[in-house]
């Protein structure tokens, strides 16, 4: 009989591998034994199909049979963690939505001759690098935080070990550990704004020199070639800060782990960020020359050469001195009695 | 609040009611061996309304966690699987006798003023 087999099907192909073949099996025992309660055992051809119908429809949606099986809901994102989900994906759309604005605000500037193309150029960006990319990295970013938290207990990463007693409980947060809503969110719109620009439109960091006819070109400071290895480096790095940022969300108030977690991520990130910022290969080789011969420069770039030779010894104090305060003011929310 | 929300309502409660009865229905049947669709039909001799889409996965989660045995039958004209009470089984359907009774009855003490009134 088509329908059972079609019926069986429909439940098993929900169900994981080994158990397929038992509850296949039990399944057809148990439609063969009521449709045998029910109905004479003489049936006519027309009769077992309307008694098979009958069968099924008691049984019910084999989607609704499957997860009974299954005996708990599944679930990509945990249902926890949804209202985190659709949160960070609105910031993260929207920033990547403004990436593009700007991007093509600058373009359309420069250059209104090719405005259209531009405009263009956006449209397409939108499933080119916002879909892919904004959707994309957010899901799968969410997707592993729920397969960590499975239990829906490691998102409180509280310890096992003990039992709860009333002492554990954390005391209301001061407004010096309380974690505004606007912080990660302000990290999240940051992280993915720079990145955009930073790893897939190096090119609108620049000098705008005038060019041909009246129209305009921007020299650009950095190279797109130059920063390609390092993409993977500033996506992982902004993946790891939304994540972070979830957990904030979730959390709203520092804690030692929590504290510790983005410690450590500054740290990861300034680390990178010297390391690929003192790469002479990022910038454009021929930055200074252009700007010379657009004559930005009265006299010839040797200067600016030495400068800009000088300043990029200055980028990891920097850093480290901006590093420092951020750990220390993190330590301070933290431990501060 | 309409009649049709209202017996929602009642409905999902009575769902409630029901879960833990139906194990409780289930383990006091198996100390002979059954299969499932028999094991409907005995329970529904006594008044225990089970539809056969809880029941089977039920059962399996009951072997799954250690309270049944079950052996497939090849004998008949179509293989059945018969379940039997283990030895955990057993014991914790003791236990859940007892707590049922003591329910019941406190239950019952609570809402027997309210039918006299």
């Amino acid at each position: 009989m088509e329908m059972i087999d079609r019926y069986a099907f429909a439940v098993t192909q929900r169900l994981p591998e080994r158990q397929r073949k038992e509850i296949d099996k039990e399944l057809r025992g148990l439609i063969e034994d009521m449709l045998e309660e029910r109905f004479a055992s003489d049936r006519s051809e027309r009769d077992e199909r309307a008694a098979v119908e009958e069968v099924l429809m008691e049984l019910g949606d084999p989607a609704a049979l499957a997860e009974k099986y299954r005996g708990r809901p599944r679930y990509v994102i945990a249902p926890e963690l949804t209202d985190a989900y659709i949160a960070v994906l609105k910031v993260v759309g929207a920033s990547i939505g403004i990436v593009l604005m700007v991007v093509f605000a600058i373009r359309a500037v420069i250059d209104p001759m090719n405005i259209l193309d531009y405009f263009v150029d956006a449209i397409v960006s939108v499933f080119t690098f916002a879909i892919p990319h904004g959707f994309g990295w957010v899901t799968a970013i969410f997707i592993a935080l729920s397969f960590v938290g499975a239990d829906g207990k490691a998102w409180e990463l509280r310890s096992h070990k003990e039992p709860w007693t009333p002492l554990q409980l954390p005391e209301v947060p001061d407004s010096k550990r309380r974690i505004p809503k606007s912080d990660p969110i302000a990290g999240i719109a940051f992280t993915v704004f720079i990145t955009a620009l930073v790893v897939f439109f190096p090119n609108v960091f620049g000098v705008v020199i005038p060019s041909g006819e009246g129209g305009r070109a921007i020299v650009p400071f950095l190279s797109e070639a130059g920063i390609r290895p390092y993409a993977w480096g500033f996506l992982a790095i902004a993946a790891a800060t939304v994540s972070l940022s979830a957990w904030k969300l979730r959390q709203r108030r520092w804690t030692p782990p929590l504290a510790w977690a983005y410690i450590a991520l500054q740290s990861l990130s300034a680390v990178f960020v010297v390391f690929a910022f003192t790469d002479p290969s990022v910038y454009n080789p021929s930055f200074v020359d252009e700007l010379v011969q657009a004559g930005f420069f009265p006299i010839d770039g040797e200067g600016f050469r030495l400068w800009s030779r000088y300043a990029a010894k200055w980028i990891a104090p920097v850093v480290a001195l901006f590093l420092l305060l951020d750990i220390g003011q993190t330590l301070y929310r933290v431990y501060r009695k | 609040m309409s009649e049709k929300d209202m017996q929602d309502l009642v409905n999902g409660f009575v769902q409630e009611l029901r879960r833990g009865t139906i194990i409780l229905g289930v383990l006091s049947r198996l100390t002979e061996a059954q299969y499932g669709y028999s094991l409907v039909g005995v329970l529904e001799e006594k008044g225990i309304q089970v539809d056969p889409g809880t029941l089977y996965p039920l059962l399996r989660r009951l072997e799954k966690q250690g309270l049944l045995e079950s052996q497939w039958d090849t004998n008949e004209a179509r293989p059945r699987k018969y379940y039997l009470l283990s030895e955990t089984g057993k014991r914790v359907y003791e236990e859940l006798c007892a707590e049922w009774t003591r329910m019941a009855e406190g239950v019952q003490s609570l809402i027997e003023p309210d039918k006299k009134a």
